[in-house]
């Protein structure tokens, strides 16, 4: 074609808005009535943007592979930290929220992603802080009182206070017919509580515990609660017996009131009770309170 | 290093210009992307910045940006369309739609709309004039991609390829638009 780079000239122009209203008459006519002009149109249409395509992609892939080779991970690392104190709202107008019903799993990565930079970011002494508190509060709280208690009630003490018949001497003398009703009653709640069967001993005691006081009976109540897991209940029962003076009793109803409060996670009033029974005990059970207070 | 000179030199072709402010704000741009979006990966931050500055080049070269209407840093507007290049690439990427974009602030689009995505076809076509002018080679090749491309007057052009004068040049440019026309129909 002739003309050809005058042509591609006048093409250029035309793309690019730069022809006068004449100018892009004649062009068009042009193009209805040459069809080589046409088609040098149609080609120069997608080779000029298509050279513009190709090298922006070099200039991309040229850059692009420049700040790859220049900067590490680590060298973006300070960056990312630097980004938390940008508002993207503020500065950009832009804000990024969770969609709806995401929340949560968002929430959840976020954490990961501060956790994450706690240990990433020198904080590794906070955290090992953090770590020696924990282990404190275990070993120094509600496992201790754990620790005492088991040491005490089921080491020292062998578990539940056991049943022995020979108190039964103390047993309020009741005459009658319906005294061995009573006595049978009476059988009754021991066999149960001998036999591990808490509950029914607790209601036998508490019926009988209804008609009269007993100390015997309110100190086995006292203990098949304990054995029970009731801590609660069983430090009642022998704060009221300590009330009533209980005499023979008195220093084993510290003795479990103090267990008690260690099963119920109350070590200081624990100690006040063992510190209390290992001056003032006067048999086995101070020394037993002598032998759990050094493990305090 | 002035704002108002690295445009001058990033405007007259200097690409060690256009490098070193690439490099200068590289870290500190992928940062915050990377944090504001935490799915995005390395890869994509690089892609993301590359056409920011890609873009910002071209507004350059083409006389958009300039001078005299830079009203912020050069920092600042570099950063502007890249952040507009991140929300088009989080659109479009499942990944991010567990996350809502509310814009409240207007942003002018700083960058050519030739920058954005073609119809396929055309891309196809696209790449073939790629092919052809990797076949065509240089110096017709750089000659057509600092005219076409880098909007360099036939004078610059001539400097740079060592021709005697700008007609020497602009007749060498004639001849490799013909040979590049030649294979783009062969193909």
């Amino acid at each position: 074609m002739e003309n050809e780079e005058n042509y591609i000239e006048f093409i250029e122009n035309y793309l690019a808005n730069k022809l006068s209203t004449d100018e892009v008459k004649e062009f068009e006519s042009l193009r209805q009535s040459d069809d080589q002009f046409n088609k040098l149109f149609l080609d120069v249409k997608t080779i000029l943007p298509g050279i513009r395509y190709s090298t922006r992609k070099e200039l991309k892939g040229s850059l692009k592979s420049l700040g790859f080779n220049q900067y590490s991970n680590q060298d973006l690392e300070p960056f990312l930290e630097l980004a938390d104190q940008v508002d993207l709202e503020e500065k950009y107008g832009v804000k990024i929220s969770p969609k709806e019903g995401k929340q949560i799993q968002l929430k959840q990565e976020s954490q990961n992603n501060r956790s994450f930079s706690l240990f990433t970011y020198k904080s590794m002494g906070i955290a090992a802080s953090i770590a020696l508190l924990i282990a404190a509060y275990f070993i120094f709280s509600t496992p201790n009182s754990e620790r005492l208690y088991n040491l005490a009630y089921n080491e020292i003490g062998q578990g539940p206070y056991t049943y022995i018949n020979s108190d039964d001497e103390n047993l309020t003398v009741v005459r009658g017919s319906e005294s061995e009703k009573v006595e049978d009653q009476i059988q009754k709640a021991y066999n149960a509580y001998s036999l591990g069967q808490y509950e029914t001993s607790i209601n036998s005691f508490r019926e009988l515990l209804s008609k009269a006081e007993d100390d015997k009976l309110k100190f086995y109540l006292g203990n098949a609660y304990l054995a029970n897991n009731q801590p609660e209940e069983s430090i009642n029962i022998f704060k009221e017996l300590l009330e009533n003076n209980p005499g023979e009793f008195e220093t084993r109803t510290k003795w479990y009131l103090g267990i008690s409060f260690l099963k119920n996670g109350e070590i200081d009033e624990a100690k006040v009770v063992f510190m209390d029974l290992a001056k003032n005990g006067g048999d086995s059970y101070q020394e037993k309170a002598e032998k759990l207070l050094k493990e305090f | 290093m002035n704002d108002l000179s690295v445009l001058q030199r990033i405007h007259t072709g200097d690409q060690v210009a256009l490098e070193e402010v690439y490099l200068q704000f590289h870290n500190e741009f992928l940062g915050l992307i990377l944090r504001k979006f935490n799915k995005l990966t390395r890869e994509d931050a690089e892609d993301i910045f590359s056409e920011s500055m890609v873009a910002l080049y071209e507004n350059i070269t083409n006389g958009r940006l300039n001078e005299e209407n830079l009203s912020s840093t050069l920092k600042t507007y570099l950063f502007q369309i890249g952040i507009n290049k991140t929300l088009a690439f989080v659109k479009k990427d499942n990944r991010f739609n567990d996350i809502k974009i509310e814009i409240s602030k207007s942003s002018e689009t700083f960058y050519d709309e030739e920058n954005e995505h073609f119809e396929n076809e055309t891309e196809q076509k696209f790449k073939i004039v790629e092919t052809c002018l990797t076949d065509l080679g240089n110096p017709c090749k750089r000659l057509l991609e600092l005219h076409y491309y880098h909007k360099k007057r036939m004078i610059e052009i001539a400097e740079l390829l060592n021709y005697k004068n700008a007609d020497v040049a602009k007749n060498q440019k004639a001849k490799c638009m013909k040979r590049l026309r030649k294979l783009f129909n062969n193909n």
